[in-house]
């Protein structure tokens, strides 16, 4: 194998085409070295620890142009598909960006919320550079992709204790074109010193069917910054996505007695890949994350987890469920890292997983990493089937199978629904009809 | 109501029941007693149609249908009620959405119209308080973290909401105290009527001093050994179960 193919992926990267504001000054040269580290270590294999359950085989051989900025019709198609999911939720500050490229935005007049797309507010400010943070190597290759590469996509900060009234929705939308296509979104949170705010983001692709070969990878990358005491929740809501590939990462850094709530929930799609980094880099501060993945028939759905604990008296918490039906496929990988200098951390991980069928299958892995020594943690995976007994209680009560069905998997989801804010109701709505659907058995 | 025809199970191939013959009829209540092992649990899990009991011989007619014919929730869409032994915890299922769904199955196969959230939760409360239940159950998950008690009395009170023309109850009795089992008794009771029957499995005498039954079979060795009326419990409460056992066997 020669040099140049063992670094060769499936993007078109030599057209690449970025607004100016991007590509200029000092981001321009932290751009291009991203890029560069993106080129030599080329698309993730199977030798990759952090894809060993998960093969990009399905996109290996393709060829992925860089997505350009979709026309009016595709925005407005997309703000229609988002306004029918999210309901009398779809109000507020809002912005739609289709494969990378951010739409004309709707910033609302809360006090002290900077919000739009990120190209645009770069070009009028350019010191906003600063929010945006290198990715680091451990993040992965893809990552670093989009650290060297992304086009446009949100930013919205909020000012030093201001809170936000309403939430804020940021809509990460993929529409195929006329050739396979890379779309490439960035967003960046930021709540400064004491501020407050709700954001939700929602991931759905224009024509979610399935295609026989995948149409549009999104490679998209969200940071996120909590500021001493500041207080965010966020909300990541992925609608199902048979056509694209959908690899995402949020990387989040909590200051001081800041507090994260974070709530991912994806409904499934041909590959989806969300990689969680989350830095409690102040004393007590603070992270809560609940996660629901559902996966069918020809699904998979991987999620990543890297929680690090830098100072002493932080707390995190996660519970990730996931239910698996048909020949669906789910990886759970899920770390703890506590450094030597993060005394009484209390961390918590746990993962249970709910197969609904023979051929359903799950991949979990929980770690701890403990350099600290008067720590509390704990952490746990389990796999499992519906309980038999409660099953034919409820259908000894007179409750169809199907519908016994339906309810003990909500009610396996429950936990991680019912702890979403009220502004993401209809998330559990999503998530109910999609649950129904999976765990209906043909007769 | 209820005839059972010399009726044989096996649970994982295992022979539980060996020819039960048995009759009840409507407006009866029966009490099913015997040693711990004699296959009491299996005929009412048998009739309630859980998986993993295969029955090789005889039948069971309930109203004249083949009762063994149907799917669990089609015979308790019938009419056919099994208090569990151990009733089942449903974490993230609320008791009163649960019982509401379970009448609202009965009501529809029965071409009734559905009940209301407030309408369902004044007949549960009129119920409940014939109970003296604690009203929090009902906000709290299926029987999650209930006492023995509750989950006891929780099964009547699915009774007495669902009014059953046939009521099995597996050692309700069982783990009450003399309370908890009057009041348990009471509800059984509610239910007594010209039209219905209960068939009451239990281990122990003292549940048929509250719930009189009309005929008292014992069962050992997954055979109905003898048949009598009320004092046939008064004399096994003195003489135990032994002899009775070894006649089963023969």
């Amino acid at each position: 194998m020669t040099q140049a193919t063992a670094t060769s992926t499936p993007f078109d990267l030599d057209r690449l085409a970025a607004p100016a504001a991007l590509d200029a000054g000092a981001l321009g040269e932290r751009r291009r070295a991203a890029l560069e580290a993106f080129r030599s270590a080329g698309l993730p294999g199977p030798r990759d620890e952090a894809w060993r359950f998960t093969s990009l085989a399905p996109i290996a051989r393709g060829s992925f142009a860089p997505a350009p900025r979709p026309d009016a019709a595709t925005f407005a198609a997309v703000e229609r598909r988002a306004a029918e999911a999210l309901g009398a939720a779809w109000r507020g500050p809002r912005l739609v960006v289709v494969n990378g490229w951010a739409a004309a935005v709707d910033a609302g007049d809360a006090d002290g919320l900077t919000f739009g797309g990120l190209a645009d507010a770069l070009a009028r400010e350019p010191a906003l550079a600063d929010l945006l943070r290198d990715v680091a190597p451990e993040a992965g290759a893809l990552a670093a992709l989009n650290a060297g590469a992304f086009t446009d996509g949100a930013l919205l900060r909020v000012g030093p204790g201001a809170a936000l009234p309403d939430p804020v929705v940021v809509v990460l939308a993929t529409a195929a074109g006329d050739e396979p296509l890379l779309a490439l979104p960035r967003v960046v949170v930021a709540l400064e010193r004491g501020a407050q705010a709700t954001v939700i983001e929602l991931h759905l692709a224009l024509e979610p069917g399935a295609t026989p070969a995948p149409r549009v990878v999104h490679d998209g990358l969200t940071q996120v910054h909590v500021g001493q005491g500041a207080r965010l929740d966020l909300v990541v809501a992925q609608l199902q996505d048979d056509d694209g590939v959908r690899v995402h990462g949020h990387h989040a850094r909590v200051e001081r007695d800041g507090g994260l709530g974070l709530t991912l929930v994806q409904l499934g799609g041909r590959l989806v890949r969300e990689d969680l980094r989350l830095l409690l880099d102040g004393e007590g501060a603070e992270a809560r994350v609940g996660g629901l993945y559902l996966a069918g028939d020809g699904q998979h759905v991987d999620d990543h987890v890297w929680m690090e604990h830098a100072r002493p008296h932080g707390t995190s918490a996660q519970l990730f469920k996931g239910v698996v039906g048909g020949a669906g496929r789910a990886v759970f990988d899920g770390q703890v890292h506590v450094r030597e200098d993060a005394q009484k951390t209390s961390a918590q991980q746990t993962n249970r997983n709910l197969l609904l069928s023979p051929q359903a299958a799950v991949n979990t892995n929980p770690r701890l990493t403990i350099h600290a020594d008067d720590v509390k943690c704990s952490h746990g995976a389990t796999i499992g089937q519906l309980d038999e007994d409660a099953l034919f209680y409820l259908r000894a009560r007179g409750l169809d199978r199907d519908v016994a069905r339906a309810l003990l998997t909500r009610a396996f989801a429950a936990e991680v629904v019912d702890a979403l804010p009220a502004a993401a109701a209809w998330v559990g709505d999503l998530v109910k009809a999609r649950l129904t659907a999976l765990t209906e058995v043909p007769a | 109501m209820l005839k059972i025809e010399n009726l044989h199970a096996t649970v994982d191939g295992k022979q539980i029941l060996r020819g039960i013959d048995l009759e009840v009829g409507a407006g009866e209540v029966h009490a099913i007693m015997g040693p711990n092992g004699s296959g009491k649990s299996t005929l009412a899990a048998v009739l309630a149609g859980r998986e993993g009991y295969e029955v090789t011989a005889g039948r069971a007619l309930y109203q004249g249908q083949d009762l063994l014919a149907l799917a669990p929730e089609d015979r308790a869409r019938q009419g056919v009620f099994l208090a569990f032994q151990y009733p089942v915890e449903i974490p993230g299922v609320g008791n009163a959405y649960f019982m509401r769904a379970a009448l609202n199955a009965l009501r529809k196969a029965r071409g009734e119209e559905e009940v209301d959230a407030i309408d369902f939760l004044e007949l549960i409360k009129s119920k409940m308080q014939l109970l003296e239940m604690n009203q929090a159950l009902l906000s709290r998950s299926v029987n999650e973290g209930f006492s023995g008690g509750e989950k006891k009395r929780n099964e009547v009170l699915q009774m007495l909401v669902l009014e059953p023309k046939l009521a099995i109850l597996d050692e309700t009795d069982s783990g009450l105290d003399i309370d908890a089992l009057r009041i348990v008794a009471r509800g059984v009771n509610a239910l007594r009527g010209p039209d219905r029957a209960t068939l009451m499995v239990t281990h122990y005498q003292r549940l048929l001093d509250y719930v009189v039954p009309d005929r008292v079979h014992v069962l050992a060795g997954g055979k109905i050994v003898r048949s009598g009326g009320r004092e046939l419990a008064l004399e096994l409460e003195k003489t135990g179960y032994g002899q009775l056992a070894g006649t089963g066997a023969r």
